[in-house]
């Protein structure tokens, strides 16, 4: 019999021993059941982080569901087709963007770094009307599909592509095909420009904070994946879309359709330590959350850490 | 505090045991015949022994064992160098307002008292946001304009141009793909895959094998149409449209900034009802005096701080320049003045200043400016050093110090060191007796006229600041084109008349360094083209462009000593192959990678450059060395001066290998007062000057070697840029008089230059002007040398000689 007590004092003293004090919840799920849930810093199962590039993840599940339902007639549309300032072929290489160079970040778009969201173009387009005009007179600088870059622009495109396809936002699909089937509770994400949701907000921090979701919640995503598109007996993706979410790419062998690819398990990242993590093998769900810093910070060690402690 | 800089037994290259005493506080002019040792004196000498001891002492190097080329300097402050290689070197992107850092202040200005347009706002997120300074810099990624990236242009072409379904396969890019070594594998190998020929229409291809010919395949790597052309339309060029093997490229403004280079909120905030972009496109003086107007309404100490650079700014006659003007666009002068303007501003004293010839690319009335500049700094508490050939900046100096008396192994001598005065009796220095009157007899009495109906005439020509000019170029004779800094002599002649002879003449004009998909196109009207036969620019650019470029490998002989190496017996007897003689082929030392230095990171920006324990600093490896002739292996040759390998060469039999050649291109080096350069000096430590001399004999060795032979009524034109840049008045001389060789030859020259000596011997002259930047770009007189002395409208007329 498994000692899940003795796996948390364990837990408790590893993060003190190394000193993560910004870990807030930690939980393990094996076949189906809860081995592990442990909260920190007054944190509670009701009381949720910020999800930051797990959105990512969750959007890319949209899109599959936009392809299920014929909403999107396939990942190899071009943009284009939804985008109208991508249609306008203000650039040769626009109307080969494809929903598939998004969800792989290989549009080609220039992008200059900038540490994670205080990318200092974000925050030029910020200040303009139409996000997606101004990212469709962004600079291409390579061939769509020759290379891997990753930026916020293919995620703003990918939210725009879906609002634009439904005639709504990213959003509202997302509440209506993914959230409230799972039952994951989270309020509405921000909202950029016309159709177009973006859960990052530098401004107006409390607008982010819409977007957090709990451990469990987080969790109810790994589990969709682990099994492949049916969460509690209801198809809500297609396996065929799971399976190719989570296969390497061309250009990143460790990246998916916004899903990251490791060895033996994969998982959705956000900046500053959350991660949602599935491991087909050993039939594992893993979440960690924390609170997130100027300085960039992640506790990948943790879940090597558990899962050599369970059978 | 010590009173002199003293120097005692100075020996760096080709110095023999120099000891000086240079007062502090004053105006010293280290002058001598070119190659006399002043740089080494001056630069490598005085200026890297203040830069060591500064870096040493501020901890910010580790110290490497060198061994001193001097015995003792005492008296050593804080010493700056301004020279003009280093700073020709720079970013391509920066210009006059970053490189003076107004371009920050300005930035600051607009983020405080901006005005913002509302309706460029986002709606969204409601609120308006504040302004911040990165927003107004185009280098910031939060300030550029993510279309152009901050350049404020972009070249275009038209991709249903470059490739139609009416075209032949082996059409797109006139056969680009197929004939060049770059792509033709990778071309076949597509040909090959898809099953289609080089004679196939573009239309009848499948779709997936058009797919790959327009967008590139990832499996052999080949780039594809677009793409390429994409790539085209990145070059950090300045010209308005190029033609890349028959597709055109065209500079356009960026439609999304409107050629400001910023994102849309900063480009519609206004400060005074003005754009920071149209406050940096304004002339210094016209900006000066619109914040000047401005400082009335808001009292703000960042408006007074800009006021007073820009004061500096015009005190050192930058006027004519606007803070948008990219700094590689500037002459060597404007360089210069660019980099003391900020030193002034900075109000230090106890400095020594070291400068490299100051005076260059100044027009005369610019020059007595810069003297009372220099005199400030003097004023104030500085030491000034520089090296200097110019008559009046040697008059305004307090002391000389003269090198030589000759160059290379002839000079390194300490000739004189005093007064001005003393140095007028001086009897042994090359210098000074042109500082008398005996001068004025070589200038040009009898000018040659030229036939009416040989000419070029440039119509139209509107480049920059150029006022819709009509220009009549006189062939046949020696055409100088004067003019203040920035009055649009580069314009007309550089950017107008060279991109339009190239156009017409094609192979027929010779110009290196270009590259070799693309020309340049400007628009304007050339009549008198066809008296030309061919025409060969000679301009200011490096020689080659690798790192082991030098004299001896641009001019060719290198090519002519390898053979020489390689057919000795020694080399024969080995096998040892001319490649062998080539630190870029097989006799190139493995460890330095044939540099003989090894380029150490020190720390902070720093690096050290370290003698290659491996081949002792030669670059070779050892077999290479073994080879001797007349004692001398390769690499002494390469250390040898023109002056010194001339007697080398002489000695050599001359049926061995091609001699007679070598000595040719040498003796036409020492011709045109190159004799003091080595045959293996590098290309950085070759001024523009000495590069567009070593063209020059390059150019004449070959018209020596071919042999003259003319067609009627058409003949050879050379352009030349500021020949006689860095030139000391015995060497400019001789230069004269090759130059005036080739006009007696029936040759043709136009000579952009502000001597006024070349240009008493010209025998046509145009002046441009009157003024610099949006006060020039008109010809204000034409005529003889002696017609435009008695023009009045003439700026240039009182510093002309009279014969």
């Amino acid at each position: 019999m498994f000692d899940s007590i003795r796996l948390t004092s364990d837990l408790d003293h590893y993060l003190k021993q190394k000193q993560y004090p910004l870990v807030n919840s930690v939980l393990l799920m094996q076949h189906g059941s809860i081995l592990l849930e442990r909260y920190y810093n007054g944190f509670t199962p009701l009381r949720g982080n910020p999800i930051k590039s797990v959105w990512k993840s969750i959007l890319s599940i949209c899109t599959g569901i936009c392809v299920d339902k014929g909403i999107i007639k396939s990942v190899e549309e071009p943009i284009g087709n939804y985008l109208p300032a991508f249609g306008a072929r203000r650039h040769p290489y626009h109307s080969r963007i494809t929903i598939e160079n998004l969800l792989t970040m290989t549009s080609g778009i220039y992008w200059n770094g900038g540490i994670h969201y205080h990318c200092p173009m974000v925050e030029q387009m910020r200040m303009e009307k139409d996000w997606i005009s101004y990212l469709a007179d962004v600079r291409m600088a390579y061939r769509p599909g020759s290379r891997y870059q990753y930026k916020e622009w293919d995620v703003i495109l990918l939210s725009a592509v879906i609002g634009y396809a439904t005639n709504g936002t990213s959003y509202d699909f997302c509440r209506k095909y993914l959230y409230e089937p799972l039952g994951i509770k989270s309020g509405k994400w921000a909202l950029g420009c016309e159709h177009t949701s973006y859960n990052i907000s530098l401004n107006a921090p409390e607008r982010e904070q819409d977007s957090n979701l709990c451990a469990r919640d987080m969790a109810k995503i790994g589990q969709l994946f682990l099994n492949k598109g049916i969460y509690r007996g209801k198809r809500i993706v297609s396996s065929d879309y799971v399976e190719q979410a989570v296969s390497p790419g061309r250009c990143n062998r460790g990246y998916g359709y916004m899903w990251w690819i490791f060895d033996g398990f994969y998982g959705a990242r956000g900046y500053g330590g959350q991660e949602i993590t599935v491991c087909t093998e050993k039939d594992i769900v893993y979440v960690i959350q924390a609170t997130p810093t100027s300085r960039p910070k992640s506790y990948p060690d943790v879940y090597g850490f558990l899962t050599e402690r369970i059978p | 505090m010590k009173e002199f800089i003293e120097i005692r037994n100075a020996r760096i290259h080709n110095l023999k045991h120099v000891d000086v005493r240079i007062p502090k506080g004053k105006l010293t002019v280290i002058t001598g015949v070119s190659g006399s040792g002043k740089s080494s004196l001056a630069f490598d000498t005085l200026y890297e022994e203040g830069k060591r001891r500064y870096l040493m002492f501020s901890g910010t190097q580790f110290m490497v064992d060198e061994v001193p080329n001097f015995d003792e300097i005492s008296g050593l402050s804080p010493t700056v160098a301004v020279e003009q290689r280093v700073i020709r070197q720079s970013n391509p992107r920066s210009t006059v307002g970053t490189r003076t850092k107004i371009n920050n202040m300005l930035a600051a200005l607009f983020a405080t008292y901006g005005e913002q347009d509302e309706n460029v706002q986002n709606e969204q997120t409601n609120e308006m946001e504040p302004l911040s300074m990165e927003m107004f810099l185009v280098n910031s990624p939060k300030g550029m304009c993510p279309k152009c990236l901050g350049k404020g242009f972009a070249y275009r072409y038209d991709e249903n141009e470059v490739i139609r379904d009416d075209m032949r396969v082996k059409d797109i890019y006139q056969n680009l793909f197929w004939l060049h070594r770059f792509f033709r594998r990778q071309w076949a190998d597509l040909m090959g895959r898809y099953g289609f020929g080089l004679e196939d229409r573009v239309g009848s291809l499948s779709e997936e094998a058009k797919e790959k010919v327009m967008y590139g395949d990832e499996e052999n790597g080949f780039i594809g149409v677009i793409p390429f052309s994409e790539e085209r339309t990145r070059i950090e060029g300045r010209q308005d449209s190029f033609e890349c093997r028959g597709v055109h490229f065209e500079r356009v403004k960026c439609d999304r900034c409107n050629g400001s280079g910023l994102g849309k909120v900063a480009a519609n905030t206004r400060f005074g009802g003005k754009t920071i972009t149209e406050l940096q496109d304004m002339y210094i003086r016209e900006l000066r005096d619109f914040l000047k107007a401005m400082e009335k309404e808001k009292d703000s100490p960042l408006l007074k701080e800009i006021g007073v650079k820009l004061d500096c700014m015009v005190d050192v006659g930058l006027h004519h320049l606007a803070l948008s003007r990219p700094v590689p666009t500037l002459f060597g002068g404007e360089i210069q003045r660019l980099f003391l303007a900020s030193y002034i501003i900075a109000e230090m004293d106890s400095i020594i200043f070291v400068f490299d010839e100051p005076t260059i690319g100044l027009h005369e009335v610019e020059k007595q400016q810069l003297i009372e500049i220099v005199r400030n700094l003097v004023r104030r508490g500085n030491t000034v050093i520089a090296v200097e050939h110019d008559m009046n900046f040697m008059r305004n100096a307090d002391y000389i110090v003269d090198l030589g008396p000759d160059a290379g192994y002839l000079g390194g001598r300490k000739v004189f060191e005093g007064t001005y005065e003393e140095f007028l009796k001086c009897q042994t220095s090359r210098t000074s007796p042109y500082l008398g009157k005996e001068f004025k007899e070589k200038i040009k009495r009898d000018y040659k006229r030229p036939e009416p109906e040989q000419r070029l005439t440039i119509c139209g020509a509107k480049l920059h600041n150029l006022k819709n000019l009509k220009v009549d170029i006189p062939l046949g004779v020696m055409v100088g084109i004067a003019g203040v800094s920035g009055s649009g002599k580069s314009s007309l002649i550089s950017d107008t008349l060279v991109p339009k002879l190239k156009e017409v003449l094609r192979s027929r004009c010779v110009d290196d360094g270009e590259d070799d998909f693309m020309s340049q196109k400007v628009d304007v009207e050339l009549e008198g083209s066809e008296h030309i036969s061919r025409c060969l620019i000679i301009d200011q650019k490096p020689i080659g462009r690798s790192r082991t470029s030098c004299p001896a490998t641009y001019t060719g002989v290198f090519d002519k000593i390898r053979d020489l190496y390689a057919a000795s017996e020694y080399a024969k007897e080995r096998g040892y192959t001319k490649s062998l003689f080539s630190v870029n082929a097989k006799g190139g030392c493995r460890t330095c990678k044939g540099d003989g230095v090894i380029h150490l990171y020190v720390g902070f920006g720093n690096f050290i450059d370290q003698v290659c324990e491996k081949c002792k600093g030669t670059g070779f490896n050892s077999q290479a060395m073994e080879v001797k002739i007349d004692g001398l292996t390769i690499r002494d040759v390469l250390e040898l001066t023109v002056e010194e390998a001339i007697p080398f060469f002489k000695n050599i039999p001359q049926g061995q290998g091609n001699v007679k050649g070598i000595l040719q291109i040498l003796t036409t080096l020492k011709r045109v007062g190159m004799g003091y350069i080595k045959l293996g000096q590098k290309t950085p430590t070759i001024s523009g000057g000495e590069s567009q001399r070593v063209k020059l004999a390059t150019e004449l060795a070959k018209n020596t070697a071919r042999g003259i032979c003319r067609k009627k009524d058409k003949m050879p034109l050379y352009i030349l840029d500021e020949p006689t840049t860095g030139l000391s008045y015995y060497d400019t001389e001789k230069l004269m008089k090759l130059m005036q060789e080739l006009v007696d030859e029936g040759n043709s020259i136009i000579v952009t230059e502000h001597d006024p000596y070349v240009l008493s011997n010209c025998d046509y002259l145009i002046e441009m002007g009157p003024g610099g930047g949006s006060d020039g770009g008109m010809i204000i007189a034409a005529g003889t040398p002696e017609e435009i002395r008695k023009n009045p409208k003439s700026v240039i007329a009182p510093y002309l000689m009279k014969a």
